[in-house]
C-alpha cells in the first residue's frame, strides 16, 4: 500500500485538475490534510536514521513498514535503515548498544518494556507524547507507565498486542457450549472435548504467551500483582490461590502434558492443525490458521476474553518507541515516530488488525482490519478490558523483572505438576519479594 | 542289547567368509540405531524443507512423509525473499578470516610455550586455556565497547575481530599439546642441517603437525559457523548477518515460524559442512588425541 505522500513522481496538475483535486480534498480531505500538513524539518535532509525494530508477528506488516520508512526517507531526504530482530533477542542488543554507547538512533521495546531500566539514557519525549494525546485523544491510562518515568515520557507507546480466546465453534457446539463467555465455559468445553481428541493448551513454560495467558486468568480471578502504586505486593491472596486451583483443574481435565514444552508458536500449530478446541493467543494464530487450514479457520471464532468470577480483564503486550541519548539523529527519530503515529490507520490495516492503538480517538469504529470482519469486530472494544503486567500497578522495572523471570507462569506450572498451592505461593512470593527489595534498594 | 543310533544333523564347518559376513551383519545391525539417530534430523530437515505449509500443520497423518506434493517454494523464499546468499558468503568469509588469524597467532604461541623452555610455560598455557572457559554472555558487553571503538558495529568484520578471543586460547592450548608430541630429535636434525628455529618450525614441525593444524582450523571454522550471541549483539543489518543469525532472526517472527525455509537454510549449510568435516575426520581425531596425551 503506497502512501500518497510518498509519491516520487512529479505532479502534472492543470488548473482545472487542481480545482477538481481540491474539491475532492474536501470530501476525502482529512487524510490528505493530515499527510500534507506535516512538513519535515529542512535540517533532516542529508542525514541518516538507523531504526532497531522487532520482527512483527504479521510478516506483511514488516513489508509495509519497510516500504513506509523508505518512502518517508525519500520524502524527507533522510537515509533510513530499518533492522529487524525477533522480540526475544532485542534485550541483548539493547544491552550491547548501551554498553558501547553507540548503535541505533531509534529503538523499540516489545512486551519487555525497559523504559524504566534505561530512562536515564533515553531522550525525553514528553513533547511528542503529549502532542499525540492532544491530537488523537488521551492515552489509555494503563499504557502510560510503558512510556513514563517520574511523569516524563521516555518512550512513546506505539500499539499493543491483544491476546484473545480463539475457539472452534463446531467443536464447542458439539458438546453444548454454544457461546463460550467465561473461563468455566472454556474449562467445560476442554473437559468434554479432550476425550474426543480435541484438548486445549496454554503454555506452562518460559515463553511470552505463558506470561500473558496465565496473567489474564489470574486477573480475571481477582489476583493482583501489586497495589495501584506498584510499590506493595498483593499477589499473596485467596484470589491468586483460586486462579492456581482453577489452572490445575483446567490442565488435569482439558490438556495433555505436551504443554510443558510449548513455545510461543505451539498453540498456533495446535489451532491450525485442527486439534485444539480453543487456545488463548494473539490473532496471528488466527491468521496462521486462515493461511494454512481454511476448513478449520471457517470454524474458528474470537472471544475478546473469557470472564472470570471476579473480573473481565485481558493482559495486552505493549510496544514502545524510544530514542537513545547517544542517537546521532534525534530530530529525525522524533519525526519518524510522529509520522508513523499519524499513519496509525494504515499501520493497523497492514497488520491485519493486529496493532491495537493506545490513543482514545483511534478506537473510532470501524477500526481498520477489525471493523469489517464479523469474527474480529468485538476486538474494537478491547481497550476497555486491557491491562498490562504489574496490574493494577504500573509497569515498573521490578514488575518487568518479575515478567522476564517467568515467576508467575512458573507458579502455575508448579501447581499443574502437582505441587502444593501453599508451598508454591511461598516460593513465588519469595522470588518476587527478592526482586522488589533489590529494586527498592537500588 | 540293541543300540539305537541317534542321527545328528550334519553341520558343515563355517567358512571364514560366512563368519565375516555374520560378523559384519551384527556390527551393522548394532550400528543401525545410531545411524538412525544421526541421519533422522537430516531426513526431517529435508522433508520439512520440501513440504507445503498446510502439510506441516496436519496432525492427523504420519508426519514423516509428504501428503501434499513436494514444493521448492521454501528454497525459493529463502533465496529470493531473504539475504540468504549474503549470509552464506558472510559466514564463509568470517570462518576463513577467523581460522587464518587463529592459525597465525596460535601456532607461534603454542610452539613457543611447548618448545622454547620459557619460565612458567606450563602455567601460562593453562592460564591461556582458562580464558576460553569464560562464558560469552559475560564478555559480550565489554566487547561491545571494543567493537564500537573499532567502528565495526553492524559489519561482519566485527565478528572477525571478536571470535579469535575464543579460538586463539583453545587452539594455542591444543597446538601446545600437539607440538609436544613431535620428537625433539627431528627438529634438532633440521637445525644440524642448517635450519634456524623458524626454519625448523616451518619445514619440519608444521608438516608433521598438520592433524593438529587441521583440528585448529575445524574448531575455528565450526565456532564461527555456530555462534549466535556475538552475532546478535554486534550485527543487525540483514546483508551483514551470518547464517545462524540470519535464519533465526528473519525466519522466526514471534509465534510465526517459517519452518520450511528454516529447515532449507539449515540443510544447505549443514550438509556440505558435515561432508567436508567427515573428509578430515581421521585427522581431527588424531589432532585431538595427539594434544590430549601430552
Amino acid at each position: 500500500m503506497l502512501d500518497p505522500r510518498f509519491s516520487s513522481e512529479r505532479p502534472h496538475v492543470s488548473r482545472r485538475g487542481f480545482l477538481r483535486l481540491t474539491g475532492a480534498g474536501v470530501a476525502g480531505g482529512a487524510l490528505v490534510t493530515m499527510l500534507d500538513a506535516r512538513k519535515a524539518p529542512a535540517q533532516l535532509k542529508g542525514t541518516s536514521l538507523r531504526i532497531l525494530m522487532w520482527s512483527h508477528f504479521v510478516p506483511a506488516y514488516d513489508t509495509w513498514l519497510d516500504d513506509f520508512a523508505k518512502k518517508w526517507g525519500e520524502k524527507t531526504g533522510v537515509k533510513v535503515r530499518m533492522d529487524h530482530i525477533p522480540h526475544l533477542e532485542l534485550p541483548a542488543r539493547y544491552a550491547a548498544e548501551f554498553a558501547a554507547g553507540a548503535g541505533h538512533d531509534l529503538i523499540y521495546f516489545v512486551g519487555q518494556i525497559l523504559t524504566g531500566q534505561y530512562y536515564r539514557n533515553l531522550v525525553d519525549l514528553s513533547d511528542l507524547a503529549e502532542g499525540l494525546a492532544k491530537k488523537y485523544g488521551a492515552w489509555m491510562p494503563a499504557s502510560k507507565s510503558a512510556g513514563q518515568v517520574g511523569g516524563a515520557w521516555y518512550g512513546v507507546p506505539d500499539f499493543f498486542i491483544s491476546i484473545p480466546v480463539l475457539w472452534r465453534k463446531d467443536l464447542l457446539e458439539s458438546v453444548g457450549v454454544n457461546n463460550p463467555d467465561t473461563w468455566d465455559d472454556l474449562r467445560k468445553a476442554a473437559r468434554l472435548l479432550k476425550p474426543k481428541g480435541h484438548p486445549t493448551g496454554m503454555q506452562f513454560s518460559h515463553c511470552n504467551d505463558a506470561n500473558h495467558n496465565w496473567r489474564s486468568l489470574l486477573y480475571c480471578f481477582g489476583g493482583k500483582e501489586t497495589d495501584p502504586s506498584g510499590q506493595n505486593l498483593t499477589l499473596d491472596s485467596k484470589e491468586t490461590r483460586e486462579a492456581l486451583r482453577f489452572a490445575k483443574a483446567l490442565y488435569d481435565e482439558g490438556m495433555t502434558p505436551e504443554v510443558f514444552s510449548w513455545d510461543d508458536a505451539s498453540d498456533n500449530r495446535y489451532l491450525a492443525s485442527g486439534v485444539a478446541c480453543w487456545v488463548h493467543d494473539a490473532i496471528s494464530a488466527f491468521r496462521t490458521t486462515q493461511d494454512t487450514n481454511p476448513k478449520v479457520f471457517e470454524q474458528t471464532y474470537v472471544l475478546p476474553e473469557a470472564k472470570g468470577p471476579v473480573a473481565h480483564l485481558n493482559m495486552g503486550e505493549p510496544n514502545v518507541w524510544a530514542i537513545w541519548k547517544f542517537s546521532k539523529n534525534v530530530p529525525a527519530a522524533k519525526e519518524f515516530i510522529q509520522t508513523i503515529a499519524d499513519h496509525q490507520k494504515e499501520a493497523m490495516e497492514a497488520s491485519r488488525g493486529y496493532n491495537m492503538p493506545f490513543l482514545k480517538n483511534q478506537y473510532t469504529k470501524p477500526m481498520p482490519g477489525l471493523g469489517g470482519d464479523a469474527k474480529l469486530s468485538a476486538l474494537q472494544e478491547q481497550d476497555k478490558i486491557t491491562v498490562f503486567f504489574g496490574y493494577p500497578g504500573p509497569m515498573t522495572p521490578a514488575a518487568q523483572e518479575v515478567l522476564t523471570t517467568f515467576i508467575v507462569p512458573d507458579m502455575f506450572t508448579r501447581v499443574a505438576r502437582g505441587a502444593d498451592i501453599e508451598e508454591t505461593m511461598k516460593w513465588g512470593m519469595g522470588e518476587i519479594r527478592r526482586i522488589y527489595t533489590k529494586h527498592k534498594a537500588g | 542289547m540293541a543300540t539305537v543310533a541317534v542321527a545328528t544333523p550334519y553341520r558343515a564347518p563355517r567358512t571364514e567368509r560366512a563368519k565375516s559376513i555374520r560378523r559384519h551383519v551384527l556390527i551393522y545391525l548394532g550400528l543401525l540405531p545410531f545411524l538412525g539417530l544421526a541421519v533422522f534430523p537430516i531426513f526431517w530437515m529435508l522433508v520439512t524443507a520440501l513440504k507445503q505449509e498446510p502439510d506441516l500443520y496436519r496432525m492427523d497423518v504420519v508426519p514423516f512423509w509428504f501428503h501434499l506434493p513436494p514444493t521448492w517454494k521454501n528454497f525459493d523464499f529463502l533465496f529470493h525473499r531473504t539475504s540468504y546468499g549474503d549470509w552464506i558468503v558472510n559466514t564463509m568469509a568470517i570462518a576463513f578470516w577467523v581460522s587464518a588469524i587463529t592459525l597465525l597467532t596460535a601456532v607461534p604461541a603454542g610452539y613457543a610455550l611447548a618448545r622454547l623452555r620459557l619460565p612458567f610455560a606450563e602455567n601460562l598455557g593453562i592460564g591461556i586455556f582458562m580464558t576460553y572457559l569464560v562464558p560469552g554472555i559475560i564478555l559480550f558487553l565489554p566487547l561491545a565497547r571494543v567493537v564500537s571503538t573499532l567502528e565495526l558495529q553492524d559489519s561482519w568484520w566485527s565478528l572477525v575481530a571478536v571470535y579469535p578471543t575464543i579460538t586463539i586460547p583453545f587452539c594455542t592450548w591444543l597446538l601446545m599439546g600437539f607440538f609436544k608430541t613431535v620428537p625433539f630429535e627431528i627438529e634438532e636434525a633440521a637445525m644440524v642441517d642448517g635450519c634456524g628455529q623458524l626454519g625448523a618450525l616451518l619445514r619440519v614441525v608444521l608438516p608433521v603437525s598438520w592433524p593438529g593444524l587441521i583440528t585448529a582450523v575445524i574448531f575455528s571454522f565450526t565456532l564461527s559457523m555456530q555462534d549466535f550471541l556475538y552475532a546478535l549483539a554486534f550485527v543487525s543489518v540483514s546483508d551483514q548477518k551470518p547464517v545462524p543469525l540470519g535464519v533465526a532472526t528473519e525466519l522466526i517472527r514471534g509465534d510465526v515460524y517459517f519452518w520450511g525455509s528454516l529447515m532449507a537454510g539449515a540443510l544447505l549449510v549443514g550438509v556440505p559442512v558435515a561432508i567436508v568435516y567427515n573428509l578430515f575426520l581421521d585427522k581431527f581425531i588424531s589432532g585431538i588425541t595427539g594434544a590430549a596425551i601430552k
